[in-house]
């Protein structure tokens, strides 16, 4: 179910109360790089740091509980993210929040060796992969400026698809996104590794390569993007209504989503809190 | 509200039963050249997401390679190494092509280009439908048009198992006629030809339609107009370096806006051919030029011409659009005969003199523009929402090749980040 019409919309969720609202607040000390894509979720606050601690390049979860709260399961209900607002005392600074699905931990930056990944566990939602995108973050600090890949099995099933080849950049602190920015040069940096051609989306990864060394540990993390949200002006609230801003097209958040954001800074976000609220509405 | 029967329906279609998609952009532009303010750039070129798509790779997307995959070896010898593919002693000779873009037609004519980066020993060759090219066993890039017999796919070959030598760029586009270079033809550019932004695969019955999009840059110098466009198709390979009338071959036609109503054309410089991303760009000659062109209207009336004189600027960036920018005689899109409400097909284009180097190439779009989303300041995310903003919920036709056409507001620094999303539905 879900709903069909903007009185059904309006019966459930202003009527029958079927919403939910959140606060988060997130820091890091770390420097970030203007122009570089950073994980919130390791940034510390609430919720919990998440350091993509579990069995080395085994595919493991993260857990609801500790991503930003949008209320309880509600199958065979349908759940939207209706609404996000946050500020930032540093600014422009732009938010991708996305439900991270499934991560791969500690890759070695040292090694030139194909890492070949452990799928025990596969993906619980998103489950063919349609739309489902990776990006690689820092576990901790690292060199940069290394070439790699990963290979895949797409939306359809097929195996042994290869990335386009990308190139980490140099900011060399943790929680940074690898691919993204251009300051190492251009090749195909983006803060989703771009997929073979014809590819729209990820249902597991095989394997990670460095075709030199980076220096460093990795997670290999897959999501789905919902949307953006950008604070403009400094210590002034953003706020993005997503039934009204973006064509009624409210993202879904399915049960058991872990839900973060990522942080692209104009400058360093070092001791500048992020916070806001989410509100969620199910139908 | 087409697919729609209105916003409840919208509501239900997205949430109930959804029927959406969101596809992410981020394009980098070059390294080392920057963007000349007032000019216009066709961003589909450049790495990043989706990825680089050039008339060039109508039938194969390998200029660039970094590993084998779609293609075959017949043993051992054959790697993708530094964005070629390598051959280097071993038991294969043959590198095949495992699919391509569009499948082989027997008694049509394939303009076949391919770059020897490195050479050391064997002859070198290819088979395409049935046709052998000319043995090469020298570094260059070579050009030749073969006629197919059969619906045989690429092969790359050399003549003895131990030969070593390095190939790139290979480029194979149809061809208007047997020989020479100044006869293209037009190809249509589709999902399934070309490596575009995904919006969401065919929906027919329904219809599908642009809810929203959103861009930012991460560069001060990155402001400008962006439009969103559905690419066409093109007419590759305009030899840059001949002044003569290029007739245009029409066999293939229009796939999407048939008539042609809406469909504007733009000319971008292609350079010798394709570069990797963080090699030196290549250039068109510098003789000044004008462009001509005689073209079919969308009410199919033929031999229509250009309203005034366009001037082209040769640059060093591919993907510039050569007749834009703030010059005398520029303008983009290049204009219509007075009345004309679109372009059906080109008959011909003719510079006003050869820009004085030889095998370097312009490329010929058509396209359909569908959205405009200016950026007015960096590290903002601008969008705009095509449900409550006008023009609303335009649509996404089955096949659309998405593309980014950026006007740059200043000078564009080199390495500059685009980042950006789209969102459609159908219903």
């Amino acid at each position: 179910m879900s709903f069909i019409s903007l009185s059904d919309y309006s019966n459930k969720v202003v009527i029958g109360g079927q919403t939910h609202s959140s606060t988060f607040r997130k820091t890091t000390t770390v420097v970030t790089t203007a122009g570089v894509w950073f994980d919130g979720s390791n940034m510390s606050g609430h919720p919990v740091t998440n350091f993509y601690a579990s069995t080395p390049l085994k595919a493991e979860y993260l857990l609801a509980r500790e991503g930003i709260q949008h209320g309880s399961n509600v199958s065979s209900d349908q759940k939207h993210l209706k609404r996000v607002t946050a500020m930032c005392s540093v600014a422009p600074v732009n938010l991708l929040f996305i439900d991270s699905l499934l991560y791969y931990p500690f890759i070695d930056g040292d090694s030139t060796d194909e890492q070949v990944f452990d799928n025990t566990n596969s993906l619980t939602r998103e489950t063919t992969g349609v739309g489902v995108n990776a990006y690689v973050v820092a576990q901790g600090t690292y060199i940069g400026g290394a070439e790699f890949f990963i290979t895949y099995t797409n939306q359809a099933g097929v195996s042994g698809r290869t990335s386009k080849l990308c190139r980490s950049n140099l900011a060399t602190t943790a929680g940074t996104i690898i691919s993204s920015g251009a300051s190492s040069g251009a090749m195909s940096n983006a803060w989703f590794i771009p997929l073979a051609d014809g590819d729209t989306g990820i249902r597991s990864v095989q394997s990670f390569t460095f075709l030199s060394a980076n220096g460093g540990i990795f997670a290999l993390v897959l999501c789905k993007d919902l949307g953006n949200l950008s604070i403009r002006e400094a210590n002034v609230p953003a706020e993005k209504d997503f039934l009204i801003d973006t064509g009624l097209n409210m993202p879904i958040i399915p049960d058991g989503a872990y839900l973060s954001f990522l942080v692209l800074p104009n400058a360093s976000i070092a001791s500048a809190p992020i916070y806001g609220n989410i509100q969620t509405t199910w139908g | 509200m087409p697919g729609f029967s209105g916003t409840d329906d919208l509501i239900n279609e997205i949430t109930t039963n959804g029927k959406k998609f969101r596809s992410q952009i981020n394009k980098v532009t070059g390294i080392t050249t920057a963007y000349t303010a007032g000019r216009a750039y066709d961003l589909s070129i450049l790495p990043g997401s989706p990825d680089r798509m050039g008339p060039g790779e109508h039938l194969i997307n390998s200029f660039a390679p970094v590993s084998l995959f779609n293609w075959t070896p017949n043993g051992t010898g054959w790697a993708a190494t530094a964005n070629t593919f390598a051959k280097t002693s071993g038991t294969a000779t043959t590198l095949t092509a495992d699919s391509l873009n569009i499948g082989i037609v027997a008694g049509r004519f394939y303009r076949v280009q391919y770059t020897i980066s490195a050479w050391t020993s064997s002859n070198v060759n290819f088979t395409l439908g049935g046709a052998t090219g000319t043995v090469r066993a020298a570094i260059g890039t070579f050009v030749e048009v073969i006629t197919a017999s059969s619906t045989a796919g690429f092969v790359l070959q050399a003549s003895v198992s131990t030969g070593v030598f390095s190939v790139s760029n290979i480029s194979v586009v149809e061809w208007g006629s047997s020989s020479g270079t100044i006869t293209p033809m037009f190809q249509p550019f589709t999902t399934a030809n070309s490596p575009a932004l995904f919006h969401g695969g065919s929906v027919s019955t329904d219809l599908k339609s642009l809810l929203n999009m959103g861009l930012m840059t991460t560069a001060a110098t990155g402001i400008g107009q962006f439009y969103l466009v559905d690419l066409l198709g093109s007419y590759p390979y305009i030899d840059a370096n001949s002044a003569l009338a290029q007739t245009c071959s029409n066999t293939n036609t229009l796939t999407r806006y048939t008539t042609g109503a809406g469909v504007r054309a733009f000319m971008a410089s292609g350079g010798t051919g394709y570069v990797i991303s963080n090699a030196a760009p290549t250039t068109v000659g510098a003789v000044a030029h004008n462009v001509a062109m005689t073209y079919t209207n969308s009410g199919g009336t033929g031999s229509r011409q250009m309203p005034v004189t366009v001037a082209c600027t040769s640059s060093a960036i591919q993907g510039h659009i050569t007749h834009s920018g703030v010059a005398a005689s520029n303008y983009f899109p290049l204009p219509l005969a007075n009345n004309d409400a679109g372009i059906r097909s080109i008959q011909s284009i003719q510079l006003s003199a050869a820009t004085g180097t030889a095998g370097t190439y312009y490329h010929m779009y058509l396209y359909k523009e569908l959205a405009m989303l200016p950026l007015p300041a960096a590290n903002i995310y601008y969008e705009r929402d095509f449900v409550n903003m006008m023009p609303s919920l335009e649509q996404i036709v089955d096949g659309a090749v998405l593309g980014l056409i950026y006007v740059a507001g200043s000078t564009t620094a080199a390495s500059t980040t685009f980042i950006g999303h789209i969102e459609s539905a159908w219903g």
